[in-house]
């Protein structure tokens, strides 16, 4: 069967013909088996694909996953932070940088429920990045009840670092 | 005669382990328990966890007890009014984070990173009773 | 300010329309709400879970920063799914100017292998349960080249025409054609000698 039956085949399938070719394929069908072999097998690979897509979840918990969204979010908008934000860069200016220490504060706020008990001051939380080459986020797991904090390499200090202080090490060896 | 006795607070009993998170299983090291491989599994996406290191450590209040759980890495927990406690993670020598939180029975508190080979490690604190 | 209960309850439109003024909190509900479909269709294209988690999470933060261009022409999750595969497209072409032409796309170019492939008469997944299904179409998608399968994802599993195909993957509608036939027919001979190996 030539190459350009074949595609019209396809698009015939697909209803991407205009109505003239479509009966033109309609009508030569009729007389060609090969074509019409072909043709089932192209809708049968369509309904077997359309009715089967793999399902694939996440891979990633639904808190670490947003507070990496959320992070990235905030780190684009500077000048929409938010006032608890924005009081913290104001008092940022105001600290003098000591050996590359930037001073995050993280509060984590649980979400009070009427027949808790608990401290709602329990999840407050302070981290501090003590090195110029290391980031930090943190987020809480109510699911888990674990309060998580993550250490990363800074992007400029990954590509440029490839030497026996490498962070990753200072942990696991 | 009246005997005066000193009033002790109640030491602070942690468990701080070094845990390897990797997606590739492993023979050679010890997986974690069951709940917290749960924990960590509904948390991070690596798929095994393996003990690297685990201390016991009794903290008295308000004071410092230096851990190491690993060659090159240290933390130093403090004990401090809440009760909180503060961690310090001293890579090589140089100290790296610090992270001051309330410590409640029950909750677990992760300090981690990404490691070599697309792995990760994770520093676990639980208080013991 | 609404809880996550709260968010939980209300419909996309009312998520979105929330967000667009600035709540954070409805955004991660539509977040939580939609992130597998949005990873599943990184990862179907670009076959790599740690790019397709970076992908996706990348798509999260544009559709942030467009939500007000968002006025519902679609719903949502359409809107999201075509931010992350155009993240995914243009990912795919860098990646491509790293790498060989695929051995694949080479024959397909060359013209003819498709009409060598014996024409599949019986449906080679007749009698499986809709999970080995979807792991054989998993595993037969791995098999393609990233054109073939990038082609077969828009058409098959967006429903996108032959003409928004050719703008999205930036080729003639002609060579939309002859990649979606090829990778159809190659599909349908990979389902069918996954089936003769469960039978040997």
């Amino acid at each position: 069967m030539k190459a350009e039956l074949e595609l019209k085949l396809q698009a015939y399938l697909d209803g991407e013909l205009s109505a003239g070719d479509a009966r033109e394929v309609d009508a030569s069908l009729a007389h060609d088996p090969e074509a019409q072999q072909l043709l089932a097998e192209l809708r049968t690979t369509v309904g077997v694909l359309r009715d089967n897509e793999p399902l694939m979840p996440l891979p990633e918990s639904r808190d670490f996953y947003w507070s990496k969204i959320e992070r990235a979010i905030e780190s684009a908008q500077p000048e929409r932070v938010q006032p608890l934000l924005a009081f913290w860069y104001s008092l940022r200016r105001i600290l003098v940088p000591v050996a590359g220490v930037a001073l995050v504060l993280f509060l984590g706020i649980a979400s009070l429920k009427v027949n808790t008990v608990s401290d709602p001051l329990a999840h407050l939380a302070e981290v501090e990045s003590l090195s110029e080459h290391v980031s930090s986020f943190s987020f809480r797991s109510q699911s888990q009840n674990m309060f998580v904090v993550w250490l990363h390499e800074n992007a400029d200090e990954q590509a440029a670092t490839d030497s026996d202080d490498d962070f990753d090490d200072a942990v696991l060896q | 005669m009246f005997l005066a006795f000193p009033v002790q607070a109640a030491n602070l009993k942690l468990d701080a382990k070094l845990v390897w998170g990797s997606d590739e299983p492993s023979k050679e090291h010890k997986p974690v328990d069951p709940a917290l491989a749960a924990t960590l599994t509904n948390t991070f996406k690596w798929k095994h966890y393996y003990v690297i290191t685990n201390v016991v450590t009794d903290i008295p209040s308000r004071e410092t007890r230096k851990v190491k759980i690993s060659e090159p890495c240290t933390i130093e927990i403090t004990e401090l009014e809440g009760p909180k406690i503060e961690v310090k993670v001293i890579g090589k020598g140089k100290p790296v984070s610090k992270t001051v939180k309330q410590i409640q029975k029950g909750e677990v508190i992760t300090i981690g990173g990404d490691a070599e080979n697309k792995c990760a490690w994770f520093i676990v604190i639980t208080q013991l009773e | 300010m609404a809880t996550k209960q709260e968010h939980a309850a209300l419909t996309d439109e009312k998520l979105v329309r929330l967000a667009q003024r600035g709540d954070m909190r409805a955004f991660e509900e539509l977040v939580a709400r939609h992130r597998d479909k949005i990873y599943a269709r990184a990862f179907s294209m670009v076959r790599n879970e740690d790019d397709a988690v970076d992908l996706s999470q990348e798509a999260w933060v544009k559709a942030w920063q467009r939500l007000k261009q968002f006025q519902g022409e679609s719903s949502f999750v359409t809107w999201m799914t075509r931010i992350v595969i155009n993240l995914c497209l243009d990912h795919l072409r860098k990646v491509k100017r790293h790498r060989a032409e695929s051995i694949e796309l080479m024959e397909e170019e060359s013209g003819g292998v498709e009409r060598q492939m014996p024409v599949v008469q019986v449906n080679p997944t007749e009698g499986l349960e809709r999970g080995e299904i979807r792991q054989r179409i998993d595993k037969a998608m791995g098999q393609l080249s990233y054109e073939h399968r990038t082609v077969l994802i828009l058409h098959e599993f967006e429903q996108l025409e032959y003409k928004e195909i050719a703008k999205r993957m930036q080729c003639s509608i002609g060579t939309v054609m002859s990649r979606l036939f090829y990778a159809r027919r190659r599909m349908a001979n990979l389902l069918a000698s996954f089936k003769r190996e469960e039978l040997s």
